[in-house]
Parts: C-alpha cells; structure tokens; sequence
C-alpha cells in the first residue's frame, strides 16, 4: 500500500507554497552573502534557460533566485596580455550567441565556435550564458574549452581562484561553490601544422544533447611528430573529461597506419559514457573512437 | 456526374491563411472569458493500480480553489471511447496507466489548480504492470477488464497458405517492429467550456468529429444533446489525435460544478502522459515467390499494443489486416491480427491508422524478396501488381482505378534520372543509398461502419451563399478546398460565399474528420446539392426579373446570362436575390454515406489512393547516423483541389514518417513514459529533411470515374518509413527490421564488415 | 536596508512586482510575479495570444518573440528578466492590417498549415532575414533549428524564406 500524499491531519487551511524570491545583487561579495544566507534554499541564476526546464519537468524554484544579471562585471569580453601571450577573457555572463559572434573567438579559438554552434538553438543562445553552460557540468562547450587550456576564475568569497575548467566543474558538486567569473582563453600554440576539431553527435541534426562530443588540438611540427596535444570528450550525462592515455600515445609519434588501431583501443578504455533509455555506452564509445581515429587519420599521407 | 477537370490553376491561397500567419486567429486555447477558471487534472501516480481511496478535502480547502471532482461527480456514464466506452472519465478503483485521470480541480489561476491537485491524496495499491504486449494474453498475467487483455482479433483468409509455400521457390519470413509514435501536434488538447445562462452547454475545444463529442458528452454529463454545443474549430494540429474526447469530459463537468467558464491547456508534459499515440506493431511476415515470380503465399502475424482502453484499437487493426497484402495480387494469404490491452498509454486513431505499420513490414518483404531473386525490386512489385479492375485486399469490389501501376511508372522513371545524378560526397565516411516503395491507402471507414456525410448551401439574408459542413480545421486546408470546390462548382466568387464549419450549433452533421474524407465528402456533397440549390434561386430570380429561367445562371455576384462573346451580364445581386424573396431562406442540405463497397465484407473499403516514395540517404560510416536527402513521392488521388495544400499534406506526411522512421519513440519502461517533453521525444526539425522535396500528382482516373478527386491526408505518410529503410541497405547492406532505425545497429553492421582500417586492425 | 534587496519594489510579502515593458512599440505595466513566465504574461494578462505555447522548455519554438531585438523563447523568460525591455512580437509584426513581406512569402507558398508554429517561425525568419537578408541552406538551418513543424515538413517554409531571399537580392 502507499500514500502518494498523507492525508490533511493539521486542521490548518492549506496555503499556496512561498513564492519565489528573486535577488539581483550588484557585485559578487552580495551575491555570495546571499548564498551563504539561504544556503540551500537559494540558487543563482543567469540565463535561466535550464531552470525553467527543470521548473517545467515538476522541479519547484527554489525559494530564493540569485540572479547575478547586474553584475557588470560579469558580461563582455576583455584582451589581456599575459607574458607577451594574448588572451581573451569572457564574463561567466557573456551570452553563447554573444560568443559565437566574437571575432577573436573566430579567429583564434575557432573550435569554441563550432562548439557553441552545436548548443541549442539561437534563441536559447541568445539568453543561455557561457558559465551556465560551465556549470551545468555537462555542456557542450567543455570539451573544446577543456582543448584550449581555458582557465576558470572563480570567487569563494573573498578571493578570485583560478583553475583549470575540469577542476572547477568538480567543484561545482560541493556547497558554497565558487561563483564562476570569467573564463579565460590563452592563445594557442602555433606549429607547422595544427589539427584542430570539434565533433558532436547527437539523435538529430540541431537543437539535441549530445551521445558524444569530442574536442582536440594538436600541434606536429616540421618533421610529422605530434608535439603538442589535447584531447577531450563528452557526451550525455558524463562529465567531459581529457583523454590523457591517448594523448600519451600520440605525444612525440609520426603517425602510421598501424597506429590508429591501437588509438581506437584506447579511446575505448578510457572514456567512461553512460547509458540512457535511447543510447547505450557501448555505442558513444565506438562513435568517439571512429570520430577520434578518423580525425587523426588524415595525419596520414 | 462530371469528371471535376485537372488543373494546375488552383493554386488558391487559404483563406484562413491571413489570420494564421499575421497570428490574429483565435484557437480555441486562446479564448478567455470573464470570470473564467483554470481547470487542472490530476493522473494516476502508477501505471496499474488499486485505489484504495481518494481524499479532497485539503484541496478544497485551498483558497481560490472554486471546484474539485471526482468519480461521484459524474451524473452519467462513468466512461467514453468512440466505439466502445470503456474509458473511465474519473477512476473510481482501478487505474490502467499513468494518463488516467482520478480527479479535476477548477481555479482562480493555474498555479492555485496545480498546487490543489497536489493536495488531492490518493491511496493507491500497486499492481503488476503489464508492459510486454507478448505477454498480455499469458495464463498468469493480470486481467485489466473484465474481459481479460484481447481487445480484438481480425483475420484474412484465402486459398491455403500451408500448401502453397510447399511449391514456392524462395520465402522470406521476418518479423518487424514499429514504435509509438505521439502526434505532436503543436497545440496541446486544450479549451474553455462555459454553461450558458440557459443551462446549456459550449464546449470551444477542438476535436475532428464535433457531433461525436456531443454524443459522448450527453452520455456522461445526462444531459440531452441538444443542450450541447461543440465549437471544434480551429485546431492546431490532430493527425488523428483529437478524435476521441480528451479534455472535454474534466471542462465541463468543473464548468457545471462552478458554475463557470473553465479553461484547460495541458501542458506538453501532461499531452505526452495522457494522449493518444499510434499503435506499436509486431509484424511477422513470411512470403513466398514461386519459379515464375509471382508471390503466392503471404502469411502474416500482427499484434497490436493498443494499452489501455480500446477506443479506435479493433478498427486500426481491422485497417491493418486489410492493407497487408497491400497493391499486391496474391492468391494465398493468411492474415491474423490480434490487439492486446497492456497498461502502455492508450493507442489510437494516427494518420494512416494502421497501414504505415503493415506497408514498412509489406514493403520490406518485397525488397528482401527481390533482393534474393536479384531482381529489380520495382519490377518485382510490377510483375506482381494488381490490375485495374482487379478486386480489392479482402475480396471486395472496389472502385476502377490504375493508381497502383501509375505510381510505380512515375516513380520508376523518377529513379531512374535520380541514379544518374553526379553525387559528389561530402567526406570518404558518408555513403548513400536510395530505396523506393509503394502503397494503396482506403479512405472512409470502410463497410459496416456508419460512414455518414453531409452538408448544406443557403442563401443567408445578407445575400452571402452559406456553404455549411460538419468538419474540422486542423490545418489540413479544408476551408480552402470548400471555398474551391463550391465557387468551381456554383460559379460564384469568393466574396460571394461565406464557409461555416466545426460548431455543431450551425452546421450539418458531415461525419468525422478523419479517414482522408473532407475533401471527397464536400466534392460528393456538391454534386448532390448543385442542381437543387441553383434551381432554387434560378426560380426566384425568375420570378423577380422576368428573364427566362433556362438563360439564368448562378455566377459572379449574383444570377447571370452569358452573352454569345462568353461574357457574364449580371441580371440581379445574391444580395437583391435575398432580400426581395419574402419567404423562408434559400435551402438545399444533403446527406449520404461515404462510397462503399458494394460486397458485404466487413470493414473494406472502396475508394484508394496511391503512394509511391523515393528516398536517398547518406549514412555515415563513422556514428550510423542515417540523414535523408531526398524525399519524393507519386500520388495518386484524383484532381487535385489545390495544389498548395495537396503539395503541404504530401510532404508534411512525409516528414511526419521520415521522424518515424528515423527519430520517433514515445518509450515507455514498465508502463511510465521515458521521454515526457520535446528535449527526448524528437520530432524532425528543419535540418533534418530534404531542402528540396518532390511531389508528382497524378490527377488522371479511370474514364467515366464518378467519385472525384479522393483525399490525401493519410497517403503521403504510409510508404515512407520502407522507403528510407531500403536507402539503408542499399548504402551499408544493413535490412532495417525495427522503427525507428538504431544508428547503433546500422553502425554494427558496418564494423562488422570492417570498412573502417582501425577496426580491422583491432581483430 | 540591502542594496541588494530584491528586484523593484518587491518586499518580503509582496509577491507581484511592477513590470515595464515595451510591448509593439506601446509603453505597458503589469503587476506579476517575478518569475512568472513571459509567456503568461502575454498571453493570460495581455491577451496577446499570436504567441503560442506548446513545450514550454523552448524547444519547440512557438513562443518566440523578439526582446531587444533578439530571438527569445517567451517561455523560458521570466518576468523580472523582461523588465524594461523592448518587446516585439508577432501583434507587432503587421501594422494596420498590413502584412509583413515575410507573411505574404507564407501565406503564398504553402508555409504553415494548422498556423500554430506559425507566429514563432515569422519572428525567426524576420530576425534571420534582418541579419542576412541573402541567406543561405545552412542559415536557413541554423536560423530555424528551434523552431518545430509538424504540418509542412518545412517545405513550404524553405520555399517561403527562399523567396524572400530572392526577392533582397533582386533589391540589392
């Protein structure tokens, strides 16, 4: 036997529940006291396209809505120089469209591009944010950023952190997390040739969540040897992670033929998918290994 | 009766169509009305349960909460269902699936609704869950009616099967799989339904059979037809969906409870929870060609997962049975079909209503059959086509028609300048394949069902000519196709004409919506009322003008004479026309049945249409991924009306199959959906068609065909799903047997036969 | 009192806010809830009903309208987010009953059958078209990949964008 819902026993008339309080705190250090405030009952809020899924999908808002809207800081694009390197840095704020526009994105980070291109729709991107799509943990911007050797910068409160995306998207699991601020883009190396990609599949063309995202940047230089490498891969509801056993292998190789069986199985052993009710792990492996292999094949003369 | 001529003139905007794209036009989810209320309906928390009780009164309680109902609410019967009500409107003991509903509630808002549904306790106890339609007949599983768990069972028989597959020389046996595919209509079941100050009802929700809504409506709330009146029109999209009631019975009894108008808009969440989808099928077919190749033995197995509650499910299959031999002449078939009660949703009536699933398994069959013959599979199907005044599937006579041979010629020859086409592919790991198939498609309800139709001409007292109809608009263009088919026939214009539809307070009962009719139905209907009408206001003008009624005519504006150059005089105003006749309104109503067989043989139809696709994919070596680049279709159907619309349901049923057969599952685990919004139930957006898609309409009939132009809402949807599977084998040699494609399973079949270097390495 | 207190002039147990917007050029206040949906709004409070509804998780499209100037999902944005915004939508596409370009291209080639997506697909397409009035296939794609059909196939749409294509060529 069991009760859906315990029948009324209080006697008290039933009332609507509380109705969402919305913040819209002006710098990072009100936000975070916010948070601290409400702790659990609160949760920040940018382009809130993914909360008013989950809001339709029968998750109630949380009692308190952070937004962090008017926190200037948060939004556009800033150039740095950084030890004679060029960097962009991005507002956690700045909108997908806002990114895909950019101009030095295209040219330098053309791979974050073609990312951003994959999410959702341009409507979704013209409110969805970068660092929403950060701290989902599973966004399709991950890999790619994770390629580029983005930096997060974050804040705990009373000071700016800064880590690499994968250590930042751990962090996000725990309470109190750092807000995320801005995420940074160092100029990639250059070499006598570069392949560079990034691939999504999905159930459908556009618009879909991903069975599979890859992310690569590879430098070889004159002599055919890969002397530089970063390879990344996602998809449905794990976590984008490098593929450091396979960037291992290709590290200082000329590659051959007989190489890209041997990339295949390793690919295969180290990126861990999940199953869902439409795709099975075994499947993302095979299309992330094929993607991967043929990508790399073309190395190949 | 004259043939209705060929034209590719009528290429008529809609008139709905101004409304529509500048978004003046009011649905029916639109309206709003003073002191109205938000109507919520609380489901089942279980798939299959006992329900132990059922508690309201916190949920009353709730402010702005103005009224909650439950089973004791219901003054009639407890149960709807088009045919046979076994549906409960709210469950009294038992639930069956996850969209049954146990209690409504009317509020001041939507949020108030919401959370007072929350407050409602049911006490449930769980009870198994049959998901497994294969299952459903077992000795041990649980009953879901009194009945036990068949709903029906239909069958074919003709000549003996056992003895011919003894003398064939090649037979293929296998079985197919076809999902549950949801409409998806973009506006969700929605409406208002007032009680009027004279203790009548208006329910303003859409449904494709308004009088059929009344019907079931006066069953359960006990109340006598005439106080209900159905506002039906227009619709945002039904395929099919919106036939059987769905929010109407919770509107109006909270209507009657509060007292108030009551709006309900279900979300798309609750849509996919409680609305209809199309039947999932197993198919098994084993059939067998003889040395001259000529199939002489087909036998078949179906069985069919209608869930819950029966609605259209013995009809559908009836439907299927019926179109499983398909164009085909084939003098031994043996056709079973069984459908099956499982607490799976509930499936029912789904544009082309059981042929799609039986044509991909026919259609596969015959390609597999050619392929092992190595034959050309159009010509296989053309050595074993039927004739034009061959009999129908199930021994019926049907109406002459060459349409079978005539979309397999278009199609052939379409093929044919495809293949040679320079393809020029985007990387080495795509490849493409093209595949073709055909189809023949009954429209109307077939022999033995009530198949009514009707309609009525009147001259109104504004001197507008009133066209009336008992149909729907849900987007299929029947406004258009009255508005031509009336001024062709009446030579009036436009502005002459005013075209009523979907209000069963001012229009005749036409029958349903449904089956392909509308546009056959109104040319029918025309033909009945030409003669009588024009001859009514030819007297009168007659009598009014004192020109000789045999050189008056109905034409532009009003009663004219045509001058020897062919010039139209006009002699007196519809308007002037109306206004001096002191008597009664000019009126001339028909009714008559759709066409039918004229052999008594259960559920066979008589008038068909025909389909013929052409498909091309490119299939990617790397993920399986299938993308469809063509998408061309033959028809068959008569005349076309307008151009514009027959193009529109041509291809848009095309799409709606390429989702089938490629993307669309509404997948359910152990009774609960595991897709419940548009994020995981993946209809084909725009990047995944064809830019570009072809529609041959082949308008010629028989001489001396009598019916006109037949209807095209279904055909467009049924040949495509085997089309697009043989485009697969073509490409990667990989025979599809289960919808919708798997790109996992069409990606192991190309690792197995090692294309890519890396896997071969791997071995 | 917080300089971060919440939005306008909301307090502890005032659960409306006032909202100002501009809605088709026409200044409009409306007392809500904050996080109620625009959608709502348009279509419960202002009887702006050409905006459908039909996913309401911005897959589908029917609720596009235009904030800013930019394509948006009605449904995923809530009120305070549409505070002094701009707001376009398909009410203020046709003036004084005359139509938009873009709604005659659909009106005559076949692009909308039952006309619900309609509204939200000519937001997308005039938004496209602003942007690049000479699209290309993959803009077109790209441009209407949250927009759903389940009528056309997107045939008659393709054809309708297309030729509107033709003719701002034709211009240029």
């Amino acid at each position: 036997m069991v009760n859906e819902h315990e029948p009324l026993m209080s006697g008290k008339p039933p009332t609507l529940p509380v109705p969402t309080k919305i913040w819209r705190p002006s710098d990072l250090s009100e936000a975070w006291e916010l948070k601290r405030r409400y702790g659990s009952e609160a949760c920040y809020i940018t382009g809130g396209t993914l909360i008013q899924l989950q809001r339709e999908q029968g998750t109630p808002l949380a009692e308190h809505l952070i937004s962090l809207d008017k926190i200037n800081v948060l939004e556009g694009f800033d150039q740095l120089e950084d030890e004679g390197q060029f960097k962009l840095r991005i507002g956690a704020l700045t909108t997908l469209s806002d990114c895909h526009r950019n101009v030095f994105i295209e040219e330098y980070w053309p791979i974050l591009a073609e990312a951003i291109r994959h999410v959702a729709s341009p409507a979704v991107r013209n409110r969805a944010t970068i660092g929403g799509n950060v701290c989902y943990q599973v966004g399709d911007v991950i890999p790619a950023l994770m390629v580029l050797e983005a930096e997060a910068v974050s804040f705990d409160g009373t000071t700016y952190l800064r880590n690499d995306i994968a250590t930042y998207i751990q962090s996000v699991n725990g309470k109190d997390h750092p807000i995320l601020t801005s995420i940074t883009l160092p100029e990639p190396p250059v070499s006598a040739q570069v392949l560079s990609f990034f691939k999504k599949v999905g159930r459908r063309e556009a618009f879909i969540p991903s069975i599979v995202t890859v992310a690569c940047y590879t430098c070889i230089n004159e002599s055919g040897e890969v002397e530089y490498i970063r390879l990344a891969a996602g998809g449905g509801t794990a976590s984008p992670k490098r593929l450091y056993e396979s960037e291992r292998f290709l590290q200082k190789k000329v590659l051959v033929e007989e190489d890209l069986g041997r990339l295949y199985d390793l690919v295969l052993q180290e990126y861990v998918p999940a199953s869902d009710p439409f795709t099975t792990a075994e499947y993302r492996k095979t299309v992330a290994a094929n993607v991967i292999v043929s990508e790399f094949e073309k190395l190949i003369q | 009766m004259q043939q209705m001529k060929a034209s590719e003139k009528r290429n008529r905007k809609r008139p709905d169509g101004p409304d529509k794209v500048t978004g003046r036009l009011n649905y029916l989810t639109d309206l709003h009305f003073p002191h109205m209320l938000y109507g919520k309906i609380k489901r089942s928390a279980y798939p299959h349960a006992r329900i132990l009780s059922i508690h309201t009164e916190e949920a009353e309680q709730l402010p702005g909460v103005r009224a909650v109902v439950t089973f004791k609410d219901v003054p009639g019967l407890n149960a709807f269902g088009i045919v046979t009500p076994d549906q409960p409107v709210l469950c009294e003991d038992t639930v069956r699936y996850v969209g049954d509903a146990v209690a409504a509630v009317a509020a001041d808002t939507k949020e108030m609704a919401e959370h007072a549904c929350s407050l409602i306790a049911i006490e449930y106890e769980p009870l198994p869950v049959v998901d497994d339609p294969a299952e459903a007949l077992g000795a041990a599983t649980p009953k879901l009616h009194p009945d036990g768990n068949l709903l029906h069972k239909a069958h074919f028989y003709k000549g003996d099967v056992d003895d011919a597959f003894h003398k064939c020389t090649e037979i293929v046996e296998e079985t197919y799989q076809v999902p549950r595919q949801m409409h998806t209509y973009m506006e969700t079941e929605g409406g208002v339904i007032v009680p009027e100050p004279d203790d009548t009802l208006t329910v303003y929700v859409g449904t494709q059979h308004g009088y059929k809504d009344r019907f079931q409506l006066s069953r359960i709330l006990n109340m006598p037809e005439e106080k209900i009146r159905i506002v039906s029109s227009p619709m945002g999209g039904s395929f099919g969906g919106k036939d059987e009631l769905n929010i109407q019975p919770y509107g109006a009894l909270l209507a009657l409870a509060s007292g108030r108008p009551v709006k309900i808009h279900q979300t798309r969440q609750e849509s996919v929870i409680s609305g209809l989808k199309r039947h999932p099928m197993r198919i098994t077919m084993k059939t067998g060609v003889a040395a001259d190749g000529k199939i002489i033995a087909h036998k078949v197995d179906i069985l069919a997962d209608t869930g819950a509650y029966s609605t259209l499910g013995p009809a559908i299959l009836e439907f299927a049975v019926e179109h499983s031999t398909g164009p085909y002449v084939i003098p031994n078939v043996k056709t079973e079909g069984v459908s099956v009660f499982t607490n799976n949703g509930v499936a029912g009536e789904f544009r082309g209503f059981g042929g799609n699933q039986v044509t991909f398994a026919l259609e596969g069959q015959m390609d597999r059959l050619a392929y092992r013959l190595d034959v050309d599979p159009l010509e296989f199907r053309r050595h074993n086509l039927r004739e034009t005044d061959e009999i129908g599937p199930i021994g019926q006579r049907i109406a002459s028609t060459d349409g079978a041979y005539q979309v397999l010629q278009s199609i052939k020859e379409h093929r044919q300048l495809k293949i040679k086409e320079e393809n020029e592919m985007p990387d080495k790991w795509k490849v493409r394949g093209i595949g073709t198939a055909i189809t023949m498609h009954g429209g109307g309800l077939g022999y033995g069902r009530l198949d009514p139709a009707g309609g009525r001409l009147c001259l109104k007292e504004s001197g507008k000519i009133e066209a009336a109809f008992g149909f729907e608009e849900a987007g299929q263009g029947i406004l258009g196709v009255i508005e031509t088919i009336v001024t062709e026939e009446l030579g009036c214009s436009v502005s002459d004409l005013s075209v009523v539809i979907g209000d069963t307070s001012l229009v005749p009962s036409s029958g349903s919506t449904t089956a392909s009719r509308g546009t056959s139905m109104v040319w029918h209907a025309l033909q009945k009322m030409k003669e009588p009408f024009c001859k009514l206001l030819i007297e009168k003008g007659e009598a009014l003008t004192g020109v000789e009624g045999h050189r008056l005519q109905t034409g532009k504006g009003g009663l004219v004479v045509t001058a020897h150059d062919g010039e139209e005089i006009p002699i007196i105003t519809y308007e002037e026309l109306a206004q001096q006749s002191t008597e009664e309104e000019m009126t001339t109503s028909t009714n008559f049945d759709f066409p039918t067989t004229p052999d008594p043989i259960d559920s066979g139809h008589f008038l068909y249409t025909f389909g013929a696709v052409l498909a091309q994919v490119e299939v990617d070596l790397l993920t399986g991924k299938v993308k469809v680049i063509d998408l061309d279709q033959a028809i068959a159907a008569g005349p076309v009306v307008n151009y514009l619309g027959y193009k529109g349901q041509i291809e848009g049923g095309g799409v709606m199959s390429l989702g089938y057969t490629l993307l669309e599952d509404a997948l359910m685990s152990e009774g609960e959906y595991m897709t419940q919004n548009l994020d995981a139930y993946l209809i084909p957006g725009i990047g995944d068609v064809p830019f570009t898609m072809k529609v041959e309409a082949i308008e010629t009939l028989p001489e001396d065909d009598p019916y006109g132009p037949r209807g095209v809402g279904e055909i467009g949807s049924v040949a495509v799903a085997p089309a697009i599977a043989k485009a697969i084998q073509e490409a990667v040699g990989y025979w599809v047997r289960r919808l919708p494609v798997s790109s996992e399973e069409v990606l192991a079949e190309v690792s197995k036969r090692r294309i890519n270097p890396w896997t071969k390495a791997m071995q | 009192m917080d300089k971060s207190d919440a939005v306008n002039v909301q307090t502890e147990n005032v659960p409306v806010i006032d909202l100002n917007l501009t809605i088709n050029e026409n200044p409009v206040k409306v007392q809500v809830e904050p996080t109620a949906r625009l959608v709502d709004i348009l279509r419960d409070e202002l009887q702006l009903t050409g905006t459908k509804i039909s996913c309401g998780i911005g897959r589908c499209g029917a609720c596009s309208v235009m904030i800013d100037g930019q394509l948006v999902n009605a449904c995923l944005t809530m009120a305070y987010q549409a505070d002094q915004t701009s707001i376009t939508t398909i009410e203020g596409v046709s003036r004084d009953q005359e139509m938009d370009p873009i709604q005659k291209a659909f009106l005559e080639e076949g692009g909308f059958q039952c006309g619900y997506c309609t509204p939200g697909m000519v937001m997308a397409v005039k938004v496209l078209l602003e942007e690049v009035p000479v699209p290309t296939e993959e803009d077109i794609k790209m441009a209407l990949s949250g927009n759903l059909c389940r009528c056309t196939g997107y045939g008659g749409i393709i054809r309708a964008v297309q030729r509107m294509a033709a003719e701002n060529s034709e211009v240029r």
